[in-house]
């Protein structure tokens, strides 16, 4: 059973199958499309149709009286697609026209592509995947871009942030046909385009309208316009909002866009620094972007290549932002096609080249090797150690944290560079004796290269009777180049031995096992002795809280003193000398530091 | 290079002369037109003509006349006019030039 459509073409009546009419309407359509907007192109048309209709009647009788699909194929077997029809003047193409055509067709197959958020294969909005699919991509691949310019000063997130907010999700069936640019139907080429705009139009004069006519209305009734006024008043407030939100938004889109672009281009140009202890809140500004850059790369090339690619897959984003802010605020044309796609392109080389580029320096830290030296204290010695830092070149508020993960540069001279990579552990020794064992690391291209580095670590500590005071930091030679240079520090103890922690000790200490399982900040200030089950403290003193929260600790120092000017902290800076004193001050509790007492929270025994 | 792309280029060229040489003998509707037409085999789709026919008739070379059909839908009959008759005769004469053209070159084999 199937369903049969009565139409009318050149005046005679025939009942066609619902299939068939699809079909021959989708035909006409394209018949349409190519003369519609030529001269004489509706007499064409009704020329066609009335020969469609002339063999369509040679085809009904008495016994057929439906008009099937196999009638329609065969009618446009006998007129033929619009393409085949062969007229001298309308296709004498050059062939570079003809090419055009096809693209077009091509395009036209297609249908318009839009781009819409996809809801049926999202993970947070949709975006990455309509993206995708504007694309003709893997969702995947967006995805992992989005994630990689999260790197980019986060403007991932607010590209993200900001395509969600402005592009309309999928709902219905033809959104979704359209953002996979798929074929809706033949008319959909110019028609689609012009047919939503045109309905807009119609829907918001009718509103218009509409309104005129409520407000007439109410004008002429018996509330005397109040409301009509009313009502005017609040639609030409919201329009105003609405538009001000508009204009807002592109405000912040330019504002955004061209502080990443600032920023963007004094990290390319090796403008500005590195502030390293920043986030601790110390403002040592000496370490510069371009010095990280000379110790990094291994050849100009490198350099360059990074800062091309990170200006491509950057830039472009930021540039796309500004250029989305402008053209909300006023308006400007859209730029053709291409030149997105073009600019899609560069963005993806500019990716690429930083992938490229990023294995070459990765390969730089491809191989790791070590330098160790160890030694043991003499047995004699008494069975308490006192463990600390050398914190002589730490400005004066700069206070170690609970997690000693952080890596950075204390200070740059002109040929070396203090890093803050040294980590100390303390595990059980079989002997009787105290081991110290100093473990050098370094990365390079080959193993040569890699112990070459470790070798010219230059790390120091001192040892005083039973006072181990270790350099929190190690000197790297710049001409070494930075290839993940670490020192790595284990204090190996007998059971019986006990170890006191010192405050400053909070520099080095990274995860220390113990049988309480207390975290490093609060192992600080305290004495720990090695039982068979590991470390334990006896009197375990958490109050003793010489390490604070970064938060409480910058709302203090904000609170006393918001800036440590720089210069202070170079002229304070001297060399620590250990003594047999600052031990025993350290023992009895007392502060008798020969060196620069810092003041608070560093001197906790004063 | 495609082959029925050239046929095609050639028939196109000579589609315009041999319809006004149909019409020349007496007026014809298009499906008369489209026998003759199919019959030598100078045209695969019948698509191609209406777009002719109407650009011809808009240049001012044919006229028509409807006519009451028995089966089916009027019909347009197209026959020359003044224009379109001396028109017919330079394409002739144009047609008969590259003829000897072609075999002259042809023949020189």
């Amino acid at each position: 059973m199937n369903k049969t459509v009565t139409i009318n073409i050149s005046s005679i009546i025939f009942n066609i199958d619902e299939g068939a009419f699809n079909k021959l309407q989708d035909y006409l359509h394209s018949i349409k499309l190519k003369f519609g907007s030529t001269k004489g192109g509706e007499e064409i048309l009704i020329d066609i149709e009335s020969r469609i209709a002339e063999i369509f009647h040679e085809k009904v009788n008495d016994r057929k009286q439906v008009i099937s699909q196999f009638d329609v194929d065969e009618v446009i077997a006998i007129m033929g697609q619009p393409e085949q029809f062969e007229d001298s003047e309308t296709e004498s193409y050059s062939s570079e026209k003809a090419y055009e055509e096809e693209a077009y067709h091509e395009q036209a197959k297609r249908g318009p592509k839009r781009f819409f958020r996809d809801p049926d294969s999202k993970v947070l909005g949709g975006v990455s995947s309509g993206t995708a699919h504007y694309f003709g991509v893997d969702p995947i691949i967006v995805r992992l871009l989005f994630i990689a310019i999260v790197f980019f000063g986060g403007s991932g997130v607010i590209i993200y942030l900001i395509l969600w907010a402005i592009t309309p999700e999928a709902k219905t069936t033809s959104d979704k046909l359209q953002m996979k640019g798929q074929k809706i139907d033949i008319d959909s080429i110019r028609q689609s385009v012009g047919e939503e705009a045109e309905h807009l139009k119609k829907k918001f004069s009718h509103l218009g309208e509409k309104a005129d006519q409520f407000g007439r209305d109410v004008d002429s009734g018996k509330i005397k316009g109040f409301f009509g006024t009313l009502f005017n008043f609040i639609f030409s407030i919201v329009k105003l909002v609405l538009t001000f939100i508009g204009k807002f938004f592109g405000i912040i889109l330019i504002i955004l866009g061209g502080l990443f672009l600032i920023s963007l281009v004094a990290s390319l140009f090796g403008l500005g620094n590195m502030n390293g202890m920043s986030h601790i809140g110390w403002n040592y500004n000496s370490f510069s972007i371009k010095e990280m850059y000379d110790i990094l790369f291994l050849t100009s090339y490198q350099r360059i290549a990074i800062t091309i690619g990170l200006g491509l897959a950057a830039g472009i984003p930021i540039l796309a932002m500004l250029y989305a802010g402008l053209k909300i605020l006023f308006n400007i044309q859209s730029l053709p096609r291409s030149i997105g796609g073009g600019v899609t392109l560069a963005w993806f080389a500019g990716i690429v080249l930083l992938i490229v580029t990023g294995l070459q320096i990765g390969n730089e830290f491809s191989k790791e090797d070590k330098v160790i030296s160890s030694f043991s204290l003499a047995p004699t010695v008494a069975d308490t150690i006192y463990l600390s830092a050398n914190d002589s070149h730490f400005p004066i508020d700069a206070v170690p944290y609970d997690d000693n993960d952080d890596f950075f540069v204390l200070k740059s001279y002109e040929d070396e560079l203090y890093l803050t990579a040294v980590e100390l552990d303390i595990t059980e020794n079989n002997t009787d004796s105290i081991t110290i064992k100093i473990v050098q690391e370094a990365h390079g291209a080959t193993y040569k290269g890699a112990i070459e580095r470790a070798e010219n670590i230059e790390y120091s500590y001192s040892i005083t009777d039973n006072s181990i005071k270790f350099d929190p930091y190690f000197i790297l030679r710049k001409k070494d180049l930075f290839r993940k240079q670490n020192v790595k520090i284990i204090v190996s103890i007998p059971v019986g031995k006990t170890i006191y922690l010192d405050k400053t000790s909070g520099w080095l200490i990274y995860d220390i096992k113990n049988t309480t399982s207390t975290r490093d900040k609060y192992m600080l200030g305290n004495y720990w002795t090695m039982t068979e089950n590991g470390l334990e403290c006896l009197h375990l003193d958490m109050t003793k809280d010489g390490i604070r929260s970064r938060k409480k600790d910058r709302r203090e120092r904000q609170s006393r003193n918001p800036v440590v000017p720089k210069y202070k902290i170079k002229t304070k800076v001297v060399a620590p000398i250990i003594d047999t004193n600052a031990t025993a001050a350290l023992l009895s509790g007392q502060s008798t530091h020969k060196y620069p007492v810092f003041p608070s929270p560093f001197n906790v025994f004063g | 290079m495609n082959i029925e792309n050239t046929k095609a280029q050639m028939r196109k060229g000579i589609l315009e002369l041999c319809i006004l040489s149909i019409l020349e003998k007496n007026e014809a509707y298009p499906s008369d037109i489209l026998n003759e037409l199919k019959a030598s085999k100078l045209i695969v789709v019948e698509g191609t003509l209406y777009p002719l026919l109407t650009r011809l008739k808009n240049d001012g070379l044919l006229t028509y006349r409807w006519e009451e059909s028995n089966s089916g839908p009027p019909r347009k009959y197209f026959q020359l006019t003044e224009l379109g008759k001396s028109f017919s005769l330079e394409l002739d004469s144009s047609w008969k030039e590259l003829q000897n053209a072609v075999q002259k070159i042809r023949s020189k084999k």
